[in-house]
């Protein structure tokens, strides 16, 4: 069951001026749930962005427009400083021969997907670079300004996703060595950028579009758990319409595709998309199967992960120095009460 | 005496043709229902000192007697 109040926001945010009010009587609406809503999912900007497009700001309060106006106009300069910052960022990057491609909202702001660079809220400046440039991006950041907080470098199993995050002048910036977390890399991973990185130019760097599209979708269905809940952001719903992949969008290449194909069911009620997917009683049956497996598997994963990460803190504080010295900080603060601390306190400091 | 100058400093009415009071009345209904991660996305501390100089000029150039919001800025380029 859709609200009213997200039924009028998808209207504002999709259908031209003369079918907004269809089906949706505007003296039922709650604006104080709208804001709730539009908030939470960061369309605060867009909603703005499409009313004044749309010249329908007669139907809002006049201090609800005052205020989202006023969010749009801040997050708008916030993304001007953000765009300065990855170019900046960028030419550092290339003067150090690190091959880099922009990833997510930089990414999509820097391929001119949007008609306004105030309509989309974004975290952080998040970028992917090469395993084996890994070493030379720390360097390279620390030296120039680094403000991330002390952080001790452990030995992992599996390359992380990305380095600390950390400011670069005013904004965050994400650097990326993998695009999904360990346990969902057979899915989706960097891979797909390989070519991308061949291609030898010192101009920033952003993915093809097709690729921006799939990024999109299984960061929402894989990362945020949309696959196992049916969540929808709709963000990333208004990221796939600006992105505008023809060649994506067909009911051939959805199918294909059980992440996709789940993200279109579960914004399939708010008929933004041209498209229809049928399932039978046999795809459904197959969906479920799929679906039950997929959470096994990363149930299992994180409970190996977690025991592999302890045992090799374990067999670090062996090697690392800086690592037992905070081992030992923590454990000085308990240790007068506890046996057992104070065994490992003074084992640890031999 | 600190009460009678808060409440003047409330009462002041401001060029928008608001009371201070007002404002902060009506900028508090909708901040408090906004969700913090709108918040900490926008970073209040910087992005505030740069919207502040082009914000507040496009206010006193674009908006008509009707009370419409502008179009913003670099809609139709």
């Amino acid at each position: 069951m859709i609200s009213a109040e997200e039924k009028l926001l998808v209207n504002v945010l999709y259908k031209p001026e003369s079918e907004i009010l269809n089906g949706i009587e505007i003296y039922n609406i709650n604006f104080d749930n709208l804001m709730k809503l539009a908030s939470r999912h960061l369309m605060l900007p867009a909603l703005f962005f499409n009313i004044n497009k749309k010249n329908i700001s007669y139907l809002f309060p006049e201090d609800f427009i005052e205020y989202i106006k006023n969010i749009y106009s801040i997050n708008k300069a916030r993304n001007t400083i953000l765009l300065k910052e990855a170019k900046e960022l960028s030419e550092l990057l290339y003067k150090n021969n690190i091959n880099h491609i922009f990833l997510k909202g930089t990414a999509l702001l820097l391929s001119n997907v949007f008609e306004d660079i105030g309509e989309r809220m974004i975290g952080d400046i998040d970028f992917i670079i090469q395993h084996k440039d890994e070493q030379k991006v720390e360097k390279v950041l620390e030296k120039n300004n680094d403000n991330r907080s002390q952080t001790i470098n452990l030995f992992n199993v599996f390359k992380p996703t990305h380095l600390d995050r950390r400011l670069y002048k005013t904004i965050a910036i994400e650097p990326h060595l993998e695009l999904l977390e360990p346990k969902n890399r057979w899915v989706f991973n960097s891979k797909e950028l390989v070519n991308d990185f061949k291609v030898e130019t010192k101009a920033i760097k952003t993915p093809s579009k097709s690729f921006l599209f799939d990024h999109c979708i299984y960061a929402i269905q894989i990362r945020d758990k949309g696959f196992i809940n049916s969540y929808h952001s709709h963000r990333s719903v208004y990221d796939i319409y600006k992105l505008d992949c023809k060649k994506s969008l067909t009911i051939k290449n959805i199918k294909k595709d059980i992440f996709i194909k789940h993200f279109f069911i579960t914004i399939n009620k708010f008929k933004i998309f041209d498209i229809h997917i049928k399932t039978t009683l046999l795809s459904s049956y197959f969906d479920k199967l799929f679906r039950f497996l997929f959470i096994s598997f990363l149930k299992i994963f994180t409970v190996i992960d977690i025991y592999i990460f302890k045992l090799s803190l374990i067999i670090q504080l062996f090697f690392n120095n800086e690592l037992r010295e905070r081992a030992l900080n923590k454990i000085s603060i308990h240790y007068n009460n506890k046996t057992l601390l104070n065994y490992l306190y003074t084992w640890l400091k031999l | 005496m600190t009460m009678k100058k808060e409440n003047k400093e409330n009462d002041e009415i401001i060029p928008s043709g608001i009371t201070r009071k007002d404002a902060i009345k009506k900028m508090g209904k909708y901040a408090t229902l906004t969700a913090m991660g709108t918040f900490m996305i926008l970073n209040p501390k910087k992005a505030q000192a740069q919207s502040a100089s082009g914000g507040e000029s496009d206010d006193s150039d674009d908006s008509d007697d009707s009370g419409n919001p502008p179009p913003p800025t670099g809609w139709g380029d």
